[in-house]
C-alpha cells in the first residue's frame, strides 16, 4: 500500500525507536488514522505487515483504545467533556448545545461529514472547565454562546487559533502560600526553550548529577521524601533503589505522561510550559539507576503536548544533553515520546508497559514489580511526570531542603489542580500538608459565594470529604487518616447545590467507561452500578437499591486485578455512605437538585 | 539436576510439603481442595481475570488470588472461610449479570462449570434487574459458534489458541462490559479448526457445529477409544446416543493427549454413520458387483483361494494388510497369509520406518524409545522432516508444550519451512537425508551456507543432553543408521520417535504385515523363529522370500493371480492403474468404503470400522492402547471375524487350520506371549491406560534395508485422512480443508 | 322384663343410628360418575395424559431440554432434539424436540415432568382413556400429545400453581 510520504518518514521513525518492532503498533495505528481519518481494512493489514503481526493482533489492540476508529468522523470532530470537572461547570449544557445545533448525538455525524461529536471522558482541562477538543486542539473555559462562535467559525473554514497559553489556571498571579518549585518556571515568555531553561537554573541539576555517584542520588531523593505524584505516593528513592545493580538486561526509565484522572491536569502544564525539567529528571533519573533509554507515554489527546515536547527533545540532543557521552560525562542516555490512544487503565503502570510493547493495555500480575521485570521484561523505573519534574530541584538544592518544604515524610510542593466550584480554578503549588480549607481560600473562595458541600481531594478515585471534614493538611498521611487519598492532587470542589447522586453516577460511569474488562469484578460491577445509578438518578429508583449500590462497591473493593476496581468503588462507598438522605430523597421521584433534562447523555 | 527445595505451608489445617515455586491452586488440589476457578487452566498462561479463587491468607490485608499465589514456607491458606465463600457469591454474582439464563438450551447445561460453580458457591437469587448486555449469535465457521452473552471473558479459547496450537486465530475486541471474543477474520474463523477453543470453554459460548442441539450430556453415554485418523493414538471420547455418535473430545482427559484433539479427532467421526458406507458383500458376477449373502461371498473367497493356490502355487497369493486394522487384526492377517496360504507375500503401505529404526537401535531399543508422554517432557528436541503440526497434531502439540512450559529447545532440520519453526531455537533448511548424512559422517550434498547453518545447529545440540528426536518418512534405512549414529554420539540417552500416518501404521509393522519379518521383527529367514510361530500355528512355515507392495502390485495378473486386500486402497495409494489389477484371477477387498479398488474387485467384504470393534493400536510412539466399540453398524462385519470365518471355511477345504481365538481379548493373549516386546500389563491397558512397546531386532542390523519409494508418507493435513477423507462431511465441510497443503502452511 | 327392653332400646337405637346416615345422604349430590353416558367431572388438578403446550404465537414451548426425560423416575420419556431454523422455526427458543414420545404403558403420572419443566410446556390434561388392546398404542408420539392449534374448545388443562 502506498502512504503518503510524510507518513512514511514517521513510520520509519518510529520503527527505529523500540527495540521491539510491535512497540510501534499504536503510534502508527494513531498517525495513520489521523492521516486518513479512519482505519480501513487495507491500512490494518498494510501496518500488520510492516509489523510482523497478523491482522487480529491488530485489530484486537485497536479495538482496545476509545480514539482508535474504524469508521471515518467528521472533518472537525468535537469531542466534549462532561466529566466532574466539566459536570460542575456545565459540561452537559454544552454538550446538549452542541447536540442541538448540530441536530446529531453521540459519535454521530453530521449528514454533510463536517462535524462529528463524541461525548468523552476527562481530557485533562479541568481547571478550564467544561472544555471540549476539536481533533486535537483543546478549547477551554466554554459557554453556549462561544460554542456558537466556535462551530459558526469551524462551519466557514479555519478552525481559530486554540487560545495560548493552553492550560487555563496554570498561569496566574501568584499566591503568597505558594512556593514555586518545579512551577517556578511557568508563564515565563518561551519558557519551553532550551535557552530559556538554562537561563533559569536549567541542566545545571543533571552536570551535578553526572559528578556524584548513581548511589548518592538514590540516596539524595530518598532523603528529599519525595513521594510518588501519581497517586499510590510510593517514595520515588525507594522505587530507584530496587531497580538491580547487576544485570545484563537494558533498563528503561519511563515517565508516566497518561495523566488521565477526572480531575488531574498538572502533567499538561508541566510539559507544556517546562518540558527541559522533565527531560532532565528523567535523565538524573536514568544515570542513578543505569538506564541508557527512556520513554515519556503520553495520553493520545495531548497530541500538542507531544509535539512540545518532541521539540524539546530534539533541542537537547542537538546541544549534546541527550544522546551519546553526555555532557562528556561518558552517560549514553536515548528518550522519546510514546503516544497513547485514549485509555485511562493505560495510566496503570503496568498496563502502561503493556500498551508501549504495543498490546491492550491489561494490567499485568504483579509481584514481579516493574524495578525488576518491567517493560521488554527488563528493569524498569516508572515515575509520573510530575515525581520526574521534581527531580532536578531535588538534587540541584539538595534533599534536606526539598523535604523542609513539607511535612514529615511528606517532602516538598505539590501542584494542586483546583476545579470545580471555585471562583478560581487552576493550579498551585503549595506545599505538602497544605490546610484543605485555605487551598480553596487560594483559589478564590467557593464560587458565588455558595456553601461548602463536599470536597474530591485528589482525583475521582479518592473517597470524598464532608465540608465538616476538610479542616486538614493536604499530605498522604493526613488524607489517609480522615479515610481519603491524596492520590493525584486533583481537589474538586463541590458547592451545596450539587447533587450527590449525579456525581457517583457520572464518576461510576468514568470507570464502567474505562474498565479494561479483564477481570470480573470490575467489568461487570461498574456496568453494573453505571446502569443503577443511571436509573436511580433518574427517578427509578427503588429503596433497595441504597445499600445495594454501597454493597456492590464494597463487593469490588479489593478484589479487582488492578486498582481500577478500588478506584470505582471507594468514591461510591463514601457518597452513599455520607450522602444517604439524598438518596433517599431521588426515591420520591426525580433529582431534587436539578431538572431531569441533564441526563440526556449518550450511551 | 539440583533436588528441588520443599517447602511447609498450611491450607485449612492441614499441613503439606510441596516443591517450592507450587502455586497454591495447585497445592490445594493435591490436598483434594477445591478452589474454584475459570480463567486457571493448567499449562496455560496465568490471568487472575475471574477472581474466583480468592482465599484467604493470614498476614495478608486481603484476599488472595491462589493461581497467581507462589506458595512460600510457613504460609497458613484458607480456603472456606465466610469472606471466601462471600467473594465467590459475589464474583457469581457479577458473573451472572449479563449471563443469559438459557440454561435449558445451552449445549453446554449438565455440563457448564458456571452452572456448577452457581449450585455450589452462588447465591439462590439475583438483584440484577438492568438490561443485560446482548448480541446475536455469530457462526464463525461450520464447527464453531459463538454465544457473546454466555461468554464470561475467561480467555481460556484466546490462550489455547495462542500458546497451545500457535495459531493465534481468537482474539478480544472492545473493552470493558462490551469486551468480547473476536475472530481472526472478522466475522468468521480461519483456523487449524482443532475446536480446542470449543472445550475448554467453561460455560456455552463456543459451541461446536457438529454437536448444537442434538441432545444434553446427561442422556450420552461415552466411549472413549483411540482416534481412528493420525498415527498419535489420541484418545477420543465418543459421545453415543442410540447407536449413534453424536460429538468427540476429550474433556475426560482419558488419554495421553488430554485436552487435545485435532480437528479429525474431534469431528472425524462421521464417516462411521456415512450412507456410503458398504453394508452386504459384493460378489462380481458376469462382470457386474452384485449383493450377496455373507455365506454366499466367503465360500466364494474361499473356494477361489483354495482353487488358485492349488493350480498356482502359494506365492501367486499377495496379500495387503492395512493401516489402521487392530494389531489383533494384523496379527491374524499375517497368520491367514503365512500359515493358511502359506506365502510370504505380505506387506501394507509403509508410512514410516518402524523397523529400520528398530533394525538400527537392536538391543537400545527399549531405553531409546520415545514414548508420547516423554515428548512434552523433553528438554531439547529435534525434528527431522515431517510437518507435525499438520501430519502429527499431537506431537507439535507436544513440543509446543515442552518449548512453552517446559523451556525446552527446539531443533528443527526440514526441507520445508514447516510451522513449528516458530517457536524453534535453531531451524535449518535442508534435505533431511543429506543433513543427516552431514551430522554423522561430513559427507552429504548441501551448500556451503546450510554446512554452516547445521554446523551451528550441530554445536548446540552437543551441549544438550537426552535430547529426543523426532523424525518422518523422508528418513528410512540407512539414514535411520546415519540418525542413531549421530544420536550415540551425543550426551545422555537419545531417544527417537518415528513418524507414520495412520492409527496403526506402527502396529501392521510390529504385527509382520512385512515380506521379510514375523510379527515382532522375527525373521522370516530365522529358522528357530519360523519354527516357533509354526508351531503355534499349526503349520510349516515356507522360507520363499514374500515380495513387497510394489513388487506384489506390480507382477499383479502376472505372477500374483490373487489379491487379498484388507482396508488399503492400493490403486489410489500405489498409484496402480485399476486395470492391471482387473487383470487378477481374485481380488478381494475388506473395506468400509467403496474404493478405487472395491470398485475393481471380485468380492467386497464389508468390515466394521475402529469405533465399531474391539482390539489394540500401537500408536507412532509405541504406546499400546485398547479399542473400545462405540456403536453397531448391522450388517457389516468386523476385519477379525472376517478372517476367522475365512480361516474356518479354508481350514473345511483342507487348507490350514481354523482359528481357535473367538475374540480379540484370546488374540491379544497370544501377542502378548509370543510377540517380541508386546508382553505388557493387562491391568493398565484395561483400564484406558497406555503400555509401552518396544519389540527389537537383534540380528545384523546393517543387513536391513528397503527399497527407494517402499516407504512414502500420504502427506495428509488436519482435514484429510487418506481414503476416508471423502467420507468426513464435517471435516471437509470448513474453509481451510479446500486449501493444498502448502496453501496451509503459508496461512498466517 | 327388663333385659327385653334393654334389648328393645339398643335395636331401635342401632337401627335409628342407621337410617340416620341414609336420611343424612339421601340430600347429598351423588359422587357417583355416570361415565361412560356422562363426561367425568375431575378435579382441577388431575394428572391426566399429558398435554405439549404452545405458546401464544402457536410455536411449540418445549425447547427439548430433556429435564422431563431426565426427572421421569420411570424413564418413559424419548426425545430427540434438532434446532430450529429461520424457515423452520417450530419453538421459540434455539432448539426444539423433533420426537418427543411418552411411553404410556411405563408412565405413572406423577408429575415430575410438569414440575421440572423450564418452560411449562408439559402439563397434565385430563385425559385418561389409555385402554388399548395393543400395547404398542401406548405409544404416544408428539403430534399425540401437543395441544391442537388453533386452539379447540376443550377442558382447558389445569395450571399448576
Amino acid at each position: 500500500m502506498e502512504l503518503p510520504a510524510q507518513l512514511e518518514a514517521r513510520f520509519a521513525e518510529l520503527l527505529r525507536r523500540y527495540p521491539r518492532k510491535r512497540s510501534a503498533l499504536v503510534p502508527m495505528l494513531l498517525f495513520a488514522q489521523d492521516q486518513f481519518g479512519y482505519l480501513s481494512d487495507a491500512l490494518i493489514e498494510e501496518i500488520a505487515r510492516r509489523l510482523d503481526l497478523n491482522v487480529l493482533q491488530v485489530t484486537e489492540t485497536l479495538a482496545y483504545y476509545s480514539m482508535l476508529r474504524r469508521e471515518p468522523a467528521g472533518k472537525y470532530h468535537l469531542q466534549i467533556c462532561t466529566n466532574v470537572s466539566c459536570m460542575l461547570r456545565g459540561g452537559y449544557r454544552i454538550l446538549e448545545h452542541c447536540q442541538r445545533r448540530l441536530g446529531i448525538g453521540h459519535k454521530q455525524k453530521t449528514p454533510d461529514g463536517r462535524f462529528s461529536l463524541e461525548e468523552v471522558e476527562c481530557i485533562g482541562a479541568c481547571t478550564g472547565a467544561p472544555a471540549l477538543q476539536v481533533n486535537y486542539d483543546y478549547y477551554e473555559n466554554m459557554t453556549p454562546e462561544r460554542l456558537d462562535i466556535l462551530l459558526e467559525t469551524l462551519a466557514q473554514g479555519a478552525p481559530p487559533p486554540p487560545p495560548v497559553p493552553h492550560t487555563s489556571g496554570a498561569v496566574h498571579p501568584r499566591h503568597p502560600d505558594e512556593v514555586p518549585v518545579i512551577s517556578r518556571r511557568f508563564g515565563i515568555p518561551d519558557s519551553r526553550t532550551l535557552r530559556v531553561y538554562r537561563e533559569h537554573d536549567g541542566y545545571r541539576a543533571l552536570e551535578k548529577a553526572l559528578g556524584m555517584k548513581p548511589e548518592e542520588i538514590i540516596e539524595e531523593v530518598k532523603k528529599s521524601n519525595l513521594r510518588g505524584r501519581g497517586g499510590a505516593g510510593f517514595p520515588a528513592g525507594v522505587k530507584w533503589s530496587f531497580v538491580p545493580k547487576d544485570t545484563d538486561k537494558p533498563k528503561y526509565v519511563i515517565a508516566n505522561a497518561d495523566e488521565s484522572e477526572p480531575g488531574t491536569c498538572k502533567d499538561r502544564p508541566l510539559m507544556e510550559f517546562d518540558p527541559h525539567q522533565l527531560i532532565e529528571g528523567m535523565l538524573i533519573a536514568g544515570f542513578a539507576v543505569g538506564a541508557h533509554q527512556g520513554y515519556i507515554y503520553i495520553r493520545g489527546e495531548y497530541r500538542y503536548v507531544m509535539n512540545i515536547l518532541d521539540e524539546a527533545i530534539a533541542e537537547a540532543y542537538a546541544a549534546g544533553l541527550l544522546g551519546k557521552n553526555i555532557l562528556g560525562s561518558g552517560f549514553d542516555f536515548d528518550l522519546c515520546t510514546h503516544t497513547g490512544a485514549g485509555a485511562y487503565e493505560c495510566g496503570e503502570e503496568s498496563a502502561l508497559m503493556e500498551s508501549l510493547e504495543g498490546k491492550r493495555g491489561y494490567p499485568r500480575i504483579r509481584p514481579p514489580f516493574p524495578a525488576l521485570v518491567g517493560l521488554y521484561g527488563c528493569p524498569t523505573v516508572i515515575n509520573n511526570v510530575e515525581t520526574l519534574s521534581s527531580v532536578p530541584a531535588v538534587i540541584l538544592h539538595g534533599g534536606e531542603w526539598y523535604a523542609s518544604l513539607g511535612t514529615p515524610k511528606n517532602g516538598g510542593t505539590r501542584l494542586f489542580a483546583i476545579s470545580g466550584h471555585v471562583n478560581r480554578p487552576g493550579i498551585y503549588e503549595l506545599p505538602m500538608g497544605y490546610n484543605l480549607l485555605k487551598m480553596i481560600d487560594v483559589a478564590g473562595g467557593v464560587a458565588n459565594g455558595k456553601k461548602l458541600k463536599a470536597v474530591i481531594p485528589g482525583g475521582s478515585s479518592t473517597p470524598l470529604l464532608k465540608a465538616e471534614e476538610c479542616d486538614l493538611a493536604m499530605d498522604f498521611d493526613s488524607l489517609a487518616r480522615a479515610g481519603s487519598m491524596l492520590g493525584s492532587g486533583a481537589v474538586i470542589v463541590l458547592d451545596e447545590e450539587t447533587c450527590m447522586v449525579d456525581v457517583a453516577r457520572r464518576i461510576m460511569r468514568f470507570y464502567a467507561h474505562e474498565s479494561c474488562g479483564w477481570c470480573i469484578p470490575c467489568r461487570e460491577g461498574t456496568a453494573w452500578l453505571r446502569q443503577m445509578l443511571d436509573r436511580f438518578h433518574a427517578g427509578g429508583g427503588r429503596s433497595e437499591d441504597i445499600p445495594l449500590i454501597g454493597e456492590l462497591s464494597q463487593n469490588m473493593l479489593g478484589r479487582t486485578f488492578c486498582p481500577l476496581g478500588d478506584a470505582a468503588a471507594m468514591p461510591t462507598i463514601s457518597i452513599v455512605r455520607k450522602w444517604r438522605h439524598e438518596f433517599e430523597e431521588h426515591l420520591k421521584g426525580r433529582c431534587p437538585y436539578k431538572p431531569a433534562e441533564v441526563l440526556a447523555g449518550a450511551d | 539436576m539440583a533436588e528441588q527445595k520443599q517447602i511447609r505451608l498450611k491450607i485449612d489445617d492441614r499441613e503439606v510439603t510441596v516443591p517450592a515455586g507450587t502455586l497454591v491452586i495447585e497445592v490445594a488440589k493435591r490436598l483434594g481442595i477445591e478452589v474454584p476457578s475459570f480463567c486457571y487452566y493448567p499449562g496455560l498462561s496465568l490471568q487472575a481475570a475471574c477472581r474466583m479463587c480468592l482465599v484467604e491468607v493470614e498476614k495478608a490485608p486481603k484476599l488472595q488470588t491462589a493461581c497467581t499465589l507462589v506458595a512460600v514456607d510457613g504460609m497458613v491458606v484458607h480456603t472456606n472461610t465466610e469472606p471466601v465463600r462471600k467473594a465467590r457469591r459475589d464474583m457469581l454474582e457479577f458473573l451472572l449479570t449479563n449471563h443469559p439464563l438459557d440454561c435449558p438450551v445451552c449445549d453446554k447445561g449438565g455440563e457448564c462449570e458456571l452452572q456448577d460453580m452457581t449450585f455450589r458457591y452462588g447465591a439462590d437469587s439475583s438483584r440484577f434487574v438492568e438490561l443485560k448486555v446482548h448480541q446475536p449469535e455469530e457462526k464463525w465457521s461450520e464447527l464453531v459458534y459463538f454465544d457473546m452473552p454466555r461468554c464470561i471473558l475467561c480467555f481460556r479459547c484466546v490462550r489455547i489458541c495462542d500458546e497451545g496450537m500457535d495459531v493465534k486465530a481468537l482474539g478480544v475486541g472492545s473493552r470493558g462490559v462490551y469486551s468480547a471474543i473476536i475472530p481472526n477474520r472478522g466475522d468468521h474463523l480461519e483456523c487449524e479448526e482443532c475446536g480446542m477453543c470449543i472445550d475448554i470453554c467453561p460455560v456455552g459460548a463456543l459451541t461446536s457445529g457438529t454437536y448444537r442441539y442434538k441432545t444434553r450430556p446427561w442422556e450420552m453415554k461415552y466411549v472413549a477409544t483411540p482416534c481412528a485418523h493420525c498415527s498419535n493414538g489420541c484418545k477420543t471420547t465418543l459421545s453415543v446416543r442410540n447407536n449413534q455418535i453424536l460429538r468427540a473430545n476429550n474433556r475426560d482427559l482419558s488419554g495421553f493427549n488430554r485436552e487435545f484433539l485435532c480437528a479429525k479427532g474431534r469431528f472425524g467421526f462421521d464417516f462411521v454413520s456415512h450412507e456410503a458406507r458398504l453394508k452386504f458383500p459384493l460378489v462380481r458376477e458376469n462382470g457386474a458387483q452384485k449383493p450377496a449373502s455373507w455365506e454366499q461371498a466367503v465360500r466364494i473367497v474361499a473356494e477361489r483361494l483354495k482353487a488358485i493356490r492349488d493350480r498356482y502355487g502359494p506365492e501367486a497369493i499377495g496379500v495387503l494388510g492395512s493401516n489402521r486394522t487392530t494389531n489383533e487384526e494384523n496379527y491374524l492377517l499375517n497368520r491367514f497369509a503365512r500359515a493358511t496360504l502359506g506365502t510370504n507375500n505380505v506387506d501394507h503401505h509403509r508410512t514410516a520406518d518402524y523397523a529400520g529404526l528398530a533394525a538400527a537401535l537392536g538391543e537400545e531399543a527399549p531405553r531409546a524409545m520415545l514414548r508420547m508422554e516423554e515428548l512434552r517432557e523433553a528438554k531439547a528436541i529435534l525434528v527431522i522432516g515431517n510437518e507435525p503440526s499438520y501430519q502429527n497434531p499431537l506431537v507439535a502439540w507436544q513440543i509446543r508444550w515442552a518449548v512453552r512450559n517446559g523451556g525446552a529447545r527446539l531443533y528443527i532440520i526440514n526441507a520445508q519451512p514447516i510451522k513449528l519453526r516458530r517457536r524453534a531455537t535453531c531451524f535449518v533448511q535442508a534435505d533431511e537425508a543429506e543433513a543427516l548424512r552431514h551430522l554423522a559422517s561430513g559427507g552429504g550434498q548441501l551448500s556451503a551456507e546450510t554446512r554452516h547453518a547445521l554446523q551451528e545447529l550441530e554445536t548446540e545440540i552437543r551441549k544438550e543432553s537426552d535430547v529426543a528426536i523426532v523424525f518422518g518418512a523422508e528418513l528410512y534405512a540407512k539414514a535411520i543408521g546415519d540418525l542413531v549414529d549421530f544420536g550415540r554420539q551425543l550426551n545422555g540417552q537419545t531417544r527417537y520417535m518415528a513418524l507414520g500416518d495412520y492409527a496403526n501404521s506402527r502396529g501392521a509393522s510390529d504385527m509382520g504385515l512385512l515380506p521379510e519379518f514375523l510379527p515382532g521383527y522375527e525373521r522370516v529367514s530365522d529358522a528357530a523363529a519360523r519354527e516357533r510361530f509354526g508351531r503355534l500355528w499349526g503349520t510349516e512355515l515356507s522360507v520363499v522370500a514374500g515380495l513387497d507392495a510394489r513388487a506384489m502390485l506390480n507382477e499383479a495378473g502376472e505372477k500374483i493371480k490373487a489379491l487379498y486386500v484388507v482396508g488399503s486402497n492400493p490403486v489410489k495409494t500405489f498409484e496402480v492403474p485399476a486395470e492391471k489389477l482387473a487383470r487378477l484371477e481374485l481380488l478381494v477387498v475388506q473395506e468400509i468404503f467403496p474404493t478405487e479398488t472395491t470398485a475393481v474387485a471380485d468380492v467386497v467384504l464389508p468390515a466394521a470400522s475402529a469405533y465399531e470393534k474391539e482390539g489394540t493400536f500401537t500408536n507412532t510412539a509405541g504406546d499400546l492402547q485398547m479399542l473400545r466399540k462405540a456403536v453397531d453398524l448391522p450388517g457389516v462385519r468386523s476385519d477379525f471375524d472376517i478372517l476367522r470365518i475365512l480361516a474356518h471355511q479354508l481350514a473345511r477345504l483342507g487348507l490350514g487350520q481354523p482359528f481357535a481365538a473367538r475374540t480379540p481379548e484370546e488374540v491379544l493373549e497370544e501377542i502378548r506371549q509370543h510377540v517380541r516386546g508386546y508382553a505388557v500389563s493387562l491391568a493398565n491397558l484395561l483400564a484406558g491406560g497406555a503400555e509401552p512397546v518396544h519389540p527389537v531386532l537383534e540380528a545384523d542390523p546393517k543387513a536391513y534395508d528397503v527399497p527407494v519409494g517402499a516407504i512414502f508418507s500420504s502427506r495428509d493435513t488436519l482435514f484429510s485422512s487418506g481414503s476416508l477423507t471423502r467420507y468426513l462431511k464435517m471435516v471437509r465441510s470448513v474453509n481451510e480443508a479446500r486449501l493444498s497443503y502448502e496453501e496451509l502452511r503459508n496461512a498466517k | 322384663m327388663s333385659a327385653a327392653l334393654y334389648e328393645l332400646k339398643t335395636a331401635v337405637g342401632a337401627l335409628l343410628k342407621g337410617f340416620a346416615v341414609t336420611f343424612r345422604n339421601l340430600w347429598r349430590k351423588p359422587v357417583t360418575e355416570h361415565y361412560p353416558d356422562a363426561p367425568v367431572n375431575f378435579m382441577p388438578r388431575y394428572r391426566g395424559i399429558h398435554v405439549l403446550q404452545r405458546d401464544e404465537n402457536g410455536l411449540e414451548k418445549c425447547v427439548a431440554c430433556f429435564l422431563c426425560a431426565a426427572a421421569c423416575p420411570a424413564q418413559c420419556i424419548y426425545i430427540e432434539a434438532a434446532e430450529n431454523t429461520a424457515e423452520n422455526r417450530i419453538s421459540a427458543g434455539e432448539r426444539y424436540a423433533r420426537v418427543y414420545n411418552i411411553d404410556y404403558s411405563r408412565c405413572i403420572f406423577c408429575g415430575y415432568c410438569v414440575e421440572s419443566c423450564p418452560t411449562d410446556a408439559i402439563t397434565h390434561g385430563h385425559g385418561f382413556e389409555l385402554a388399548t388392546y395393543d400395547v404398542t398404542a401406548l405409544l404416544y408420539r408428539k403430534e399425540k400429545l401437543l395441544e391442537p392449534w388453533p386452539p379447540q374448545k376443550t377442558s382447558a388443562p389445569a395450571p399448576l400453581a
